[in-house]
């Protein structure tokens, strides 16, 4: 059976195409323009059970993230949030309220299908409680199931890779020396000794990388060590 | 803060007093003359006179010191309102638009003093109009283009693969240029939330070369962090918009270099952008980072908005640092910031 899902956007044209394009990808999908209507939606006495809403930040009656906590006070439905780029305080307040994941606009309809993806994957998975998923572009880590995946779709690791990849991903945006990344990463494997952390490095890039020779995710800092990158596929 | 002044104050109070003892000096001596001439009656002496006229001289320098000492308060009230009043227009003037002054009475400097409340009242509802106005403009800027990325990407699955990359790259340009005019808007009004962060340059410096596919040069590595306070966001863009510029209006090979610095004892980072295009003639570098600056005769082809190096300017300062541009003798031309490393 389809999942169900609930736009709540005042923009009447994003809504409808947002819809055909949700549904070319196999969802049943509704959509409602204002936050009173939204809520009436889901709380309202014929409680359509959806899988998921997407709820714009930006709504004519009600604050999108007012909308967010109520939502959140009754049912507990996934929620992805989109906002206004360069909005921090935004992001961070909508992910406060309980909204399961967010995304600037406009953003890439691919990523909105793959997050909307995974918030409902985990959902099925783990139901609530759900330990953190790390999300960086199209990339997301799971640490609960030790598993990473591009586009939604599961890569092959090896145990110590994802723990040298969970040391990284843990500091994205901070430069670490080898050392400090053996130091994070060590595992009882046998396959931490054989062989050095950059042989390990390229198996990740190989892994998750689009281009695995120009790499935009784990990048070398000549001199010093990798970084993760913090911001991955932006433009 | 400055030390008060208080100018206007010993201008105002020995002038009063100085007259006043003119004042009591002069009449005792007028007194004198009129006395002198008038005989005073003949039978009194010369000694009786000259006491006369000491008690006088006596009287009047006291109704001076009274004066003088009554005058204290006011004149000194006075100079402190203005004192005040002077603070408060510094204080305003200098970021804390919330600051008004305080209206006594209704004299003069009450009245400069609502006359500047009105004044910083309406320039405050301005900002708040274009505040708004910049708010809406980004929502309603960007639901069109939402629209569009969204369209783009359903006809993607029905055209040639290189038209649908072309539309992307577009949408994704037309949605730089909105960031950064809202971005440059934006920085003229008060601070960003998260602005004090501890922020991993070199991580930032690195992320963004291999993004744009530049190379870094191999720093020096002494274990220390090079890590300054800032926000993130506006210091990735900072780096970003100083290599889109090398490759926009520079050549090849473009290079990122980082470096700690000492600058009057004081532990700065120091981020360049190396090209070897054909440079900025040495009397235009001040003048690079101005908005809109475009030298004579070159061409509007290349595009590039003329807010980028001005954003690096802004984003440079509001973080204690400064922009330049530079060139050495193998004729690369370097465009450097340098900020100060966190402590």
């Amino acid at each position: 059976m389809a999942e169900t899902l609930l736009i709540i956007d005042d923009d009447v044209r994003l809504a409808d195409m947002l819809r055909q394009y949700l549904s070319q990808a196999g969802f049943a999908v509704e959509a409602r323009h204002t936050g009173l209507a939204g809520l009436e939606a889901v709380n309202g006495p014929a409680k359509a059970a959806y899988d998921a809403v997407i709820l714009d930040v930006m709504l004519p009656d009600l604050d999108g993230l007012e909308v967010c906590r109520r939502l959140r006070e009754r049912r507990d439905v996934p929620i992805l949030m989109l906002t206004a780029r360069g909005e921090d305080t935004d992001r961070i307040v909508g992910l406060e309220l309980g909204a399961d994941d967010y995304l600037p606009k406009p953003f890439n309809p691919r990523e909105l299908l793959a997050r909307l993806k995974a918030i409902l994957r985990r959902r099925r998975d783990a139901g609530e409680g759900a330990p953190a998923l790390l999300r960086f572009g199209r990339l997301e880590i799971d640490e609960g199931s030790r598993s990473a995946r591009l586009d939604g779709v599961l890569r092959s690791l090896t145990s110590y890779q994802f723990d040298l990849l969970l040391a990284l991903a843990r500091h994205a945006g901070r430069v670490m020396s080898r050392e400090r990344l053996m130091d994070l990463a060590r595992g009882e494997e046998l396959e931490a000794f054989d062989r050095s952390i950059d042989v390990h490095i390229s198996r990740l890039r190989a892994a998750l990388e689009d281009d695995p020779a120009h790499p935009r995710r784990i990048i070398t800092v000549r001199g010093a060590g990798y970084v993760f990158a913090r911001a991955q596929d932006q433009g | 803060m400055k030390r008060p002044r208080r100018g206007l104050f010993w201008v105002v109070y020995p002038t009063l007093l100085a007259s006043l003892v003119l004042v009591a000096v002069l009449g005792a001596v007028a007194w004198r003359l009129f006395a002198g001439a008038m005989g005073m009656g003949g039978g009194a002496s010369a000694g009786q006179a000259r006491q006369m006229h000491m008690h006088l001289l006596g009287m009047l320098l006291s109704v001076a010191a009274v004066v003088g000492v009554a005058a204290y308060p006011v004149v000194s009230r006075l100079t402190r309102r203005l004192e005040a009043l002077r603070l408060s227009v510094e204080a305003w003037g200098g970021g804390q638009l919330d600051r008004r002054a305080r209206v006594d009475g209704t004299d003069e400097i009450a009245a400069v003093a609502a006359s500047f409340n009105a004044a910083a009242d309406r320039t405050d509802a301005l900002l708040a109009a274009h505040k708004a106005l910049l708010a809406h403009a980004s929502h309603e800027l960007r639901s069109p283009l939402a629209r569009l990325a969204l369209a783009a990407e359903m006809l993607a699955a029905r055209t040639e693969p290189g038209l649908a990359a072309l539309v992307r790259r577009e949408i994704a340009e037309l949605d730089a240029l909105v960031e950064e005019i809202l971005l440059a808007s934006r920085l003229d009004h008060g601070p960003d939330p998260g602005e004090n962060e501890r922020v991993d340059l070199l991580a930032l410096a690195a992320e963004e070369a291999a993004r744009a596919s530049v190379r870094m040069r191999e720093v020096e590595a002494d274990g220390i962090p090079f890590e300054v306070t800032g926000s993130s966001r506006l210091l990735r863009r900072l780096i970003r918009n100083l290599i889109e510029n090398a490759l926009q209006h520079g050549a090849p090979p473009v290079e990122v270099e980082l470096a700690r610095r000492t600058i009057d004892r004081d532990a700065r980072i120091a981020i360049a952008v190396w090209d070897h295009g054909e440079g900025v003639p040495a009397a235009l570098r001040a003048r690079v980072f101005d908005p809109f600056f475009r030298p004579d005769g070159w061409s509007e082809e290349g595009g590039g908005w003329g807010l980028g190096l001005s954003l690096v300017r802004q984003i440079a300062e509001r973080h204690g640092g400064r922009a330049r541009c530079d060139a050495d003798d193998g004729g690369a031309t370097c465009f450097a910031v340098d900020v100060p490393a966190a402590r």
